[in-house]
């Protein structure tokens, strides 16, 4: 019986809900079609919850407004996705109302739970029923009306989970696109499974076990080379903006590795010269020099060499985002530094890419996202540091391969991204999976658990068995000009199809290049160039 | 990529012009989360806000090259929100809509956050 929360109980409530999304991310991940169908939802919705855990800290001394400041602060600073956005409103909503209360009973609560719904509500212009703030508001409407019968909290919170299941399943009711798609709305279904974690923490039930997150990649560090210049220069220059576009120019007639950041008068500039007093000579033409740092990069590298960790400046480094053990062995033999963990729905933010650029000694880094969805993040690191970025933009680990491939350490960024892209053009990307539930495509239906091939985006074919579902796949990728097939095999694949699958290609007289991807989701991937 | 072929079926061309395309991203804005308003950017959106008329292109300024299309998108959001992630879920949500609904190639996305509304 509860009938007061005290403020260390939120902590396993919290625990609670995480445990609840880890249970039910692949089914949430597997229904997100709203409001766009990129399969992240469950994933986001954990990620933002782990971040209000992570906010809590370790201590053990735990008050109200601490709870509340990890959960409204947590969840702010942590949301992920849309589905997380809305969450952080909620849980902002509620901890106004319980952040000043010593404990916490059945009407702080479902006021609180009122209140977060109405200000989940607030940061849109036009609500859409049929999501999550349909299933959080019509479970508050409910808690507010039965309070009075309902006096402690397990109790209370019982009815609050019901309401919100079977509001959930009215969803496709609500929004046609769910209907069409034959499911439920992933974000509501992460809030019931955030409720059941609450509830089962409460009365003390048992979820089941719980798997354990894929560990973060370990990172690999790349050989220095040595510097071509001699002195790196490094200052802040006080001066026009017009001048600034020149005076790069300048500087890199003079050295390498130029680098002008900044604006609105103020710039940091970099530099690697030769000729140290023509490099501040010229930019003290454009404006006021301060800061000025000087080192002798000669005298830097020797002491690399007898052992010292300093970055090197002029080589190139390699970042590239990858699931799977085999793959992202194959990456780093093919001299990428660091791997990011992540891939289908599991986008890693554009913090931890920057974490791993930053963890390179190298101020030349290309970025692989090796996924259209990364690309973005991965742009979004150039204006977050000052190290030089390009992103080499491949959709797929298969382009991601063939760019690396073309990657030639001795050359300087601009030119390898030139080839590297065009290596990756080159390349036709398909992949064999398995449908999550039941859908359709243009060659007919597609049962869950089918084999399905993907193919510039859209299902191209459907098997009950991988071997049948690849070879039409191959049929609509192979043209006559291609030579090579890479078949990257999945951690789900059998064994036993791999023969099968490979004879295929060779029938085709193509020439098969096989990996062990080990990677999830995908049981193969075929890059054909 | 089934629209574009659909618009290139015989017997004519579908043209889709630009005020509709740029309709289907003011009413994305609106549905989008923690989205609270749209900035006034052109004098003519401007008269048109003191005349009280409320424009779903409000705030959208668009550039079209044939099949591709690229916007700058003036918003205003919510106070205490995550505003990178919502900016983030904006674009996503834009090229969705309208990839899907016209078949033009989004070419990139520009969120101008101009202001947050404090509740």
């Amino acid at each position: 019986m509860v009938d007061r929360l005290e403020a260390a109980d939120f902590v396993g409530l919290i625990n609670g809900a995480i445990d609840a999304l880890k249970l039910h991310k692949d089914e949430i991940n597997s229904m997100n079609v709203f409001p766009v169908p990129d399969g992240d939802t469950g994933t986001n919705m954990l990620l933002t919850m782990q971040a209000v855990r992570e906010a809590l800290g370790k201590s053990n001394h735990v008050d109200m407004p601490h709870i509340c400041q990890a959960l409204s602060r947590g969840s702010l600073m942590g949301a992920r996705g849309n589905s997380g956005v809305v969450l952080s409103q909620i849980l902002k909503g509620m901890t106004d109302i319980i952040c000043d209360k010593e404990s916490v009973d059945v009407d702080a609560m479902s006021e609180a739970l009122s209140h977060g719904s109405d200000v989940a509500y607030r940061a849109v212009m036009k609500p859409v029923e049929g999501t999550i703030l349909t299933v959080v508001r019509e479970a508050s409407e409910e808690g507010m009306r039965i309070k009075e019968g309902h006096r402690q909290l397990e109790d209370w919170f019982a009815v609050v989970v019901q309401q919100a299941r079977e509001t959930l399943e009215h969803t496709p009711d609500m929004l046609p696109v769910l209907k069409e798609a034959g499911v439920v709305d992933a974000g509501g279904r992460g809030l019931l499974a955030i409720f059941e974690g609450i509830l089962a923490h409460l009365t003390g039930q048992d979820l089941g076990t719980i798997e354990e997150e894929a560990a973060y990649a370990g990172a690999g560090l790349a050989e220095i080379e040595v510097e071509d210049y001699r002195y790196e220069a490094q200052f802040m220059l006080h001066g026009k903006d017009t001048k600034i576009e020149g005076l790069r120019e300048t500087l890199n007639k003079i050295g390498g590795s130029v680098l002008v950041v900044g604006g609105d008068k103020t710039y940091r500039v970099h530099v690697h010269t030769d000729h140290l007093g023509k490099a501040i000579e010229e930019s003290s033409k454009v404006g006021r020099l301060s800061d000025v740092e000087i080192v002798d990069l000669k005298l830097q590298t020797e002491e690399v060499r007898s052992g010292r960790e300093t970055a090197s400046q002029k080589a190139v480094g390699l970042v590239a985002v990858a699931v799977g053990d085999g793959i992202k062995e194959v990456l780093m033999s093919m001299g990428v530094s660091h791997i990011v963990e992540g891939g289908q729905s599991m986008n890693p933010s554009t913090a931890e890419i920057l974490k791993a650029i930053k963890t390179l000694p190298q101020q030349n880094v290309i970025l692989i996202p090796n996924n259209k969805n990364v690309i973005l993040a991965a742009e979004q690191t150039k204006e977050l540091t000052d190290k030089k970025i390009t992103v080499v933009p491949s959709g797929s680990i298969a382009e991601g391969f063939a760019a690396l491939i073309a990657f030639d350490p001795r050359e300087d960024l601009k030119t390898n991204r030139k080839k590297m892209t065009e290596a990756m053009k080159r390349v036709k990307t398909g992949a064999v999976t398995v449908a999550v539930r039941d859908s359709k495509y243009k060659g007919g239906k597609i049962k869950k658990g089918n084999f399905i091939g993907l193919f510039k985006g859209d299902i191209v074919s459907a098997a009950t068995g991988p071997q049948e579902a690849a070879r039409q796949l191959l049929e609509k990728m192979i043209s006559p000009q291609d030579e090579l097939v890479a078949v990257i095999i999945g951690k789900e694949a059998q064994e036993a199809n791999h023969g099968g699958i490979l004879d295929l290609i060779t029938e085709k007289g193509l020439e098969p290049e096989v990996i062990e991807g080990g990677q999830p989701v995908y049981q193969y991937i075929f890059g054909v160039e | 990529m089934t629209e574009k072929e659909n618009q290139d079926r015989e017997l004519g061309t579908i043209i889709i012009s630009d005020d509709v395309v740029a309709d289907i991203v003011g009413i994305t804005c609106t549905r989008c989360y923690g989205i609270v308003g749209m900035a006034s950017q052109s004098f003519h959106e401007g008269v048109a806000d003191l005349l009280g008329r409320d424009s779903l292109r409000k705030g959208v300024r668009l550039k079209r090259n044939e099949e591709e299309v690229s916007f700058d998108l003036f918003v205003i959001v919510e106070a205490g929100i995550n505003i990178t992630e919502v900016a983030h879920n904006l674009i996503e949500q834009v090229k969705y809509m309208v990839e899907s609904c016209t078949g033009l190639k989004v070419e990139e996305i520009q969120v101008h956050v101009q202001g947050v509304r404090v509740p």
